[in-house]
């Protein structure tokens, strides 16, 4: 089940029916025999679960793009070592404090 | 006010390898396989639906590419069997666009009009005009680029795009410019998916094609932008032009709001005879590497297209396409597009006014889709790259077809 090419545009040329070539095209790799897909569907997860909706019952719910999902791991790994700095330091002021407390007895 | 396109039904039509979707409100056009058009079609007929995972993930993806609304009408077409078996190469089992010459008459009298207009040119009647809309519309037909000589010249011109959403079909129309008065845009803006004005060269080079000149093109391009209706800059490409290539690319760059530039094989036909040489006259790989340059200058910008007839030049480059092989189109002629003239003969292309494949008046467009004259037509794209050498080995033929199988259009480099 797949959509096996998309196009789109207003045509105003007989000779050109599907003339517009879509702005997505990476002209990189639009090399020799190499096909690309626009809009294939995600291989079946295996899931056998079935609901019945009516069509305007499919809200798209809200997604991450596809570059989301690496900048949120960056995102958290930059926090995760943020905190620990920030946590050394804490303990370390809090030490030296306790140290202090003990040196004026 | 925006175009009425949106309000115009969707339409399913069934193929050999499964079916076209296509939206009116933007043209957007899918090629489904038959499993997915099963499901699209079973979801818009908005029964309850038992969906699974996959399918549910399917629709949304399908709704993601077109203007969805329940309420929206949908015209579900079967024509019967396509062409497939026939041929390496997909033959639609009926058009998805005609291009329309609604007249013959134009005031410009340009020598290279291959349609060769003229002032005292014949309008299409409107019994035959809507003739041919009720045949395409009943065929499926998704969009119809009328043309002419200046289709504005029609006295009933309104009536005519009127009676196109009548029929749910998107029409697109190329104009000179010369007769778009605030009521004509307003028409305009109301029915049309994109309006074309042709651009042949920029400064006082164009006056060899066109007398208008090169500030009334400026001016028709403002006057349209200026009303938000989508223009398309169309570009007809000899040896006499293709070096001045670089002035067209920067004069197209500065006008952003564009809709889209297409570039096109200047064709010899009409009173063009004689009036400039075809691209097929010079180098090919200057050729090649002047239309790459201009795709990578535009694209980022504006929306690039080229007619099929210059899929050689696209495809040959060092045997390279600078375009997705899926997006590389040869000769779209009595494959997925028609011609037809103000007196209802149907032809392959419009730059075949000689090749009749039938008239409207005594067939309808179906026996003419599947009538002999259109199928030795297809015949001849096939032997077009059979018959040429460099073809056998190329494995782009069967997408770019070797070019147009009756003139001597373009050349590719590929050796």
């Amino acid at each position: 089940m797949k959509i096996i090419r998309k196009l789109s545009g207003f045509t105003t040329n007989s000779s050109a029916s599907s003339e517009w070539i879509p702005p997505e095209t990476d002209p990189a790799d639009a090399i020799e025999g190499q096909e690309q897909s626009t809009e294939e569907v995600p291989p079946d997860s295996g899931t056998t679960q079935s609901t019945t909706v009516q069509p305007d019952q499919l809200k798209t719910p809200f997604q991450l793009p596809a570059w989301g999902k690496p900048l949120l791991s960056i995102g958290i790994v930059v926090i995760l070592i943020t905190g620990l700095f920030f946590l050394e330091r804490i303990i370390r002021k809090v030490w030296k404090k306790i140290k202090g407390k003990g040196h004026e007895k | 006010m925006k175009s009425n396109t949106a309000l115009l039904p969707l339409i399913v039509r069934k193929e050999d390898f499964g079916g076209i979707l296509f939206d009116p409100a933007d043209a957007t056009f899918l090629e489904l396989d038959h499993e997915a058009l099963d499901l699209v079609s079973a979801f818009l007929k908005n029964t309850g639906l038992t969906l699974n995972k996959k399918e549910m993930e399917f629709i949304k993806t399908i709704k993601k590419n077109i203007t969805y609304d329940r309420k929206r009408d949908v015209k579900y077409i079967t024509t019967g069997a396509g062409f497939s078996r026939d041929y390496d190469f997909t033959v639609f089992s009926a058009p998805t666009l005609a291009d329309f010459q609604i007249t013959n008459r134009c005031f410009l009298n340009c020598s290279h009009c291959y349609a060769s207009s003229s002032p005292d040119g014949k309008h299409a009647s409107m019994d035959d005009i809507d003739l041919v809309l009720s045949g395409i519309s009943e065929y499926g037909v998704c969009q119809i680029a009328i043309g002419g000589g200046e289709p504005l010249l029609h006295p009933h011109i309104e009536e005519v795009l009127r009676l196109c959403h009548e029929k749910g079909i998107v029409p697109n129309l190329s104009t000179n410019g010369m007769h778009l008065t605030e009521k004509m845009l307003l028409i305009l803006k109301k029915y049309c998916g994109a309006i074309a004005i042709s651009l042949e060269n920029t400064g006082e080079k164009l006056a060899m094609w066109r007398r208008v000149g090169f500030d009334h093109v400026k001016e028709t391009i403002l006057k349209l932008k200026s009303f938000s209706i989508p223009t398309v800059v169309q570009v007809t490409l000899s040896a006499d032009n293709v070096h001045d290539l670089d002035d067209i690319v920067a004069f197209c760059l500065d006008s952003p709001h564009l809709y889209g530039v297409i570039f096109l094989a200047f064709k010899p036909a009409g009173r063009g005879k004689g009036f400039s040489s075809p691209l097929s006259t010079l180098d090919a790989i200057q050729v090649s590497k002047g239309l790459e340059a201009a795709f990578h200058k535009l694209s980022d910008k504006i929306r690039v297209g080229y007619d099929c007839c210059l899929a050689p030049a696209i495809a040959g480059y060092k045997g390279k396409s600078f375009v997705s092989k899926k997006y590389l189109e040869g000769c779209s002629a009595c494959r997925s597009s028609i011609g037809i003239s103000p007196d209802l003969d149907v032809i392959p292309c419009t730059f075949l006014p000689d090749y009749v494949l039938g008239n409207l008046k005594q067939n309808s467009l179906k026996e003419i889709w599947n009538g002999e004259p259109a199928g030795k037509f297809r015949d001849l794209l096939k032997q077009n790259s059979e018959k040429k050498e460099r073809c056998s080995t190329c494995n782009l033929k069967n997408s770019c077809l070797g070019g147009c199988p009756v003139m001597d259009l373009v050349d590719c480099c590929y050796r």
